[in-house]
């Protein structure tokens, strides 16, 4: 640990940070010193951007999980999958290992990240006043792991580029491989258009200027 | 209103996750300052970070060529046998009708790692150069905003989850491009372990003062 000098927050102080480059400039200033990009504290439409994309995510998930995210061509015969078809069928070959992952990577994440930043979204449009570090710590770990669910794109990818044994067999993807790398991304948007520092917003009051300390 | 932001910029950092105001104290390279109250890692001053940044952005670049130009996977099964490039399996999936899942898969392996790296060096050698090039400001701004959206070590976690599904009916052979793309997503998160937004804006902001 760096850090000495623990003050109060930057915008009850008419300050505010860079998104860019972490400079901290007055409120007022309308580009930044240190970067040259544009300031805006954007804390007031974050919610509504990151409502927008979360909406768009849960559109993805639905056709993601019903239609089906590969059909193989088997001897003439075509069967398809869905993702969580896909994953009972690696279930009950014994490839628990890869079911498991498969079932956090598709399925528990993207569900998990769309219910975790609804319920911050929540939470600071009620003003709530409790656990505000939990909350941080949780939203750090959906933005930190919500990439990993593109996991299966590339899994139904490899699949149909390397397995193609003329009529034998092929693989194809299926409509909700597409349908599922859109969500990936825009529960990703989501994560990013939400501004943590919301969360902290009910302890974060005004303080007048004279009184700030800088240790 | 505050009249001191003018002196305040320098080693002032607000916490990025909870607005915390922190007064950052001089830091070494190798040090790290963690927010008090969220412990959000503010910053991590790196050793040598324009060389070091420079170095494994061309190392990585210089990979990820190789990888495009060898066979990358090998798949042998009921005395069939095939090998795939990288550009290969691409364009695969495009001709199977998901032309725009081709282009996630293009953008996020190949494309968006490649511009970032293209970016990283430009902007190293700016800062080891004597005068700042042009641009170097939007570039790094443009580097920043590209970062998210790379997923070559995810990718290959999906080659470890297919090699695994399809071990059990058919041989898999691992190509040199597969190999060199390894290389590549190593030296590129090593590259991108040395980004420390302050750190960067800074040394620029450094160089800016004093060509003047
Ligand atoms: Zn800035
Ligand atoms: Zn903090």
């Amino acid at each position: 640990m760096g850090t000495e000098a623990v003050g109060h927050s930057a915008a009850a102080q008419g300050l505010s940070a860079c998104h860019v480059c972490t400079a901290v400039s007055s409120e007022t200033a309308t580009s930044c010193k240190r970067c040259g990009g544009r300031i805006h504290s954007g804390m007031d439409s974050s919610i509504q951007h990151t409502l927008a994309w979360l909406i768009t995510s849960i559109v993805f998930y639905i056709p993601a999980n019903t239609l089906p995210i590969m059909s193989t061509r088997f001897l003439g015969k075509e069967s398809t999958n869905t993702l969580m078809g896909g994953v009972i069928t690696l279930w009950e070959h014994h490839s628990y290992p890869i079911a498991i992952v498969i079932f956090i990577a598709s399925v528990l994440v993207p569900l998990g990240k769309i219910i975790v930043i609804s319920w911050l979204c929540a939470t600071v449009l009620l003003g709530s006043e409790k656990s505000f570090r939990q909350k941080t710590i949780l939203y750090r770990i959906t933005e930190l792991i919500g990439r990993w669910s593109m996991i299966d794109v590339f899994v139904v990818g490899i699949l149909v580029a390397l397995i193609r044994l003329g009529e034998i067999m092929s693989i194809a993807p299926g409509s909700a491989a597409l349908a599922f790398a859109g969500m990936v991304v825009s529960t990703m948007l989501a994560a990013m258009a939400f501004d943590p520092r919301l969360i902290w917003r009910p302890i974060n009051q005004p303080i007048s200027v004279t009184k700030r300390q800088s240790v | 209103m505050p009249t001191d932001t003018q002196s305040s910029t320098t080693d002032l950092i607000a916490c990025h996750e909870c607005d915390l105001l922190v007064e950052l104290p001089q830091m070494r390279a190798g040090e790290k300052a963690l927010c008090p109250r969220c412990d959000y890692l503010l910053t991590a001053v790196k050793p040598d970070v324009e060389r070091r940044i420079f170095a494994f952005s061309l190392t990585s670049l210089l990979f990820l060529l190789f990888a495009s130009v060898f066979p990358f996977l090998g798949f042998s099964a009921k005395g069939q046998e095939r090998v795939v490039s990288l550009g290969q399996s691409v364009s695969i999936l495009a001709d199977e009708g998901s032309t725009l899942l081709a282009i996630v898969v293009l953008l996020s392996i190949v494309a968006i790692p490649s511009l970032a790296l293209i970016c990283a060096s430009y902007v190293s050698a700016s800062l080891i150069s004597d005068r700042l090039f042009p641009a170097t400001h939007r570039v790094l701004r443009f580097l920043l905003l590209m970062l998210p959206w790379s997923m070559a070590e995810i990718f290959l976690i999906g080659i470890l989850i297919s090699y695994i599904k399809i071990s059990a009916m058919a041989d898999v052979a691992f190509g040199l491009s597969f190999w060199s793309y390894v290389l590549f997503s190593v030296s590129m998160t090593a590259m991108v372990l040395h980004i420390d937004k302050r750190q960067l804006w800074t040394l620029i902001a450094a160089k800016v003062d004093h060509g003047h």
